[in-house]
């Protein structure tokens, strides 16, 4: 043994508790062991992880293996760890009595020291996580269920509330006056708008639970837009605004015929809604491969910063000045998604006081689920 | 008199067809579901059905498949009438036999001249 003076033995003394406070105060529990696996330095925290109720004092010097033999995953990876070429190991999760412990091995001069973290609080969060992932999607499951349900019992009454309107309005069951006539009028047409905010959220959670049936075919698009131009020329003629149509004669197309004229009478609709002079103009234009059918008006327009909430669900735009038209604010969000799903699309220009224009693509042929 | 068959299960349904049918001068022959609707339209051989699609027993379209199997069904106009929800069924519907459909609500104002588009002239 060399001769150390005394002021070696204090640097070596100093350099001792230094590592002891080091260990000591460390937020893991570690235990470090040399080749033949006799404890040589630990620290509290490692003591009550692996489950002993000792001092640390009394931890040191023995032997690993006796001191964790209980654990028989960790017990197993030590000992291979000492008997058959020492290498670094990692165990994510190890129970140790109620806890959960992720212990790390690592090689260090003379040996090998085990770094523990408990990851008991960890692991609960993960499985209530997991809990709560399980019940939202059996909430998901019901809330489509009830949509569902909920909008047929909806309609059913409406389907009266329609018809026998449209009865008495024709006068079918007797003479009515003419106040009475206006009166059974917006009745009837406050349930058929009642009824199409019922469709719309069944179209929303349809398409949103990726349940919607396309129904494929060959139509001629100028006669769909002569027949939405038509839809709309009363209420045009009636607000005083001109409603025009320009398209190419013979552009046939297939694709879901009834879903493009949705998107289509969305489009005419809203920009009816939102134009009080002026005109709005309906125009088909043949591109590369897309038909692209803009709807352009001489409306109030809005703001660059609204155009980015347009198409989100549930968004209504203000307008100072400009009372809030009836709707679910699902037009839109509805008719993009519908445009996507056709394989198209839909953008929209505008600038406030000025008008808008909205162009739907559409492929000239449906090309299937992209 | 053309005579047209109603399949239907709702009563207010059935009555809202009845009243527009009969206002118009038609006969009214009522089933109140699928196996009945078969069965009145192989007896007494009606100018035009009106099926409701959703019925409880046998559906519109398994009714709308047995009146196209009988001899008398061959060329009856049947009418099928679907609910929004059912929009993705219409190819199906078409194919299974039915000469039309009409969506619910009916509109009173458009049901006749929709029914009629469909009804042999003459007679």
């Amino acid at each position: 043994m060399d001769v150390i003076d005394h002021e070696q033995e204090k640097t070596l003394y100093e350099l001792k508790e230094f590592l002891t406070s080091v260990i000591s105060n460390a937020p893991y529990g570690i235990v470090a062991f040399d080749l033949e696996g006799e404890v040589t330095m630990t620290n509290a925290l490692a003591v009550e992880y692996l489950g002993q109720k000792m001092s640390v004092n009394r931890f040191v010097g023995k032997n690993i293996l006796e001191l964790i033999e209980g654990m028989p995953l960790l017990a197993g990876t030590v000992e291979t760890h000492i008997d058959r070429g020492r290498k670094p190991f990692d165990l994510p999760s190890v129970q140790i009595n109620k806890q959960f412990m992720s212990i790390k091995g690592r090689l260090i001069s003379n040996g090998t020291m085990l770094m523990i973290e408990d990851i008991t609080a960890q692991k609960k969060a993960e499985a209530e996580l997991q809990r709560a992932n399980t019940r939202l999607r059996e909430l998901d499951s019901l809330k489509s269920m009830f949509i569902a349900s909920m909008s047929h019992e909806l309609r059913t009454p409406l389907n009266s509330i329609i018809g026998f309107t449209g009865i008495i309005i024709q006068g079918l069951s007797g003479d009515i006056n003419n106040e009475q006539r206006k009166q059974l009028k917006i009745v009837k047409s406050s349930a058929a708008h009642l009824l199409s905010l019922i469709n719309d959220v069944i179209d929303v959670s349809k398409i949103e639970s990726g349940k919607v049936e396309l129904s494929i075919g060959r139509f001629d698009l100028p006669a769909l837009l002569d027949e939405v131009k038509s839809t709309f020329t009363p209420d045009a003629e009636q607000k005083g605004i001109r409603l025009s149509l320009e398209t190419p004669g013979g552009l046939s197309i297939r694709s879901d015929e009834r879903r493009a004229k949705q998107v289509i009478m969305n489009l005419v609709s809203n920009a009816v809604k939102f134009t009080d002079s002026g005109k709005v103009e309906i125009k088909a234009a043949r591109g590369d491969g897309v038909v692209a059918v803009s709807v352009r008006d001489t409306g109030i327009g809005m703001r660059r910063e609204d155009l980015k909430r347009l198409f989100k669900a549930f968004s209504r735009i203000r307008v100072k000045g400009m009372p809030i038209k009836e709707g679910t604010g699902l037009g839109l969000h509805l008719s993009r998604k519908i445009a996507e799903l056709l394989g198209g699309g839909i953008r929209a220009e505008s600038s406030l006081g000025k008008g808008s224009e909205f162009t739907f693509t559409l492929p000239f042929e449906y090309k299937g689920e992209a | 008199m053309k005579r047209i068959l109603v399949v239907e299960d709702n009563e207010k349904n059935m009555y809202l067809m009845r009243y527009i049918l009969k206002s118009a001068g038609y006969g009214v022959i009522e089933a109140g579901s699928g196996e009945e609707g078969v069965e009145l339209a192989i007896k007494e051989k009606p100018d035009l059905v009106i099926m409701d699609i959703q019925l409880p027993g046998i559906d519109g379209l398994e009714a709308t498949r047995r009146i196209r199997e009988s001899e008398a069904g061959g060329k009856i106009p049947i009418i099928a009438v679907t609910s929004y929800a059912m929009a993705g069924d219409r190819d199906r519907i078409l194919k299974g036999g039915c000469t039309g459909y009409i969506e619910k609500p009916i509109d009173p104002e458009t049901f006749l001249s929709e029914i009629e588009k469909h009804l042999p002239s003459g007679g």
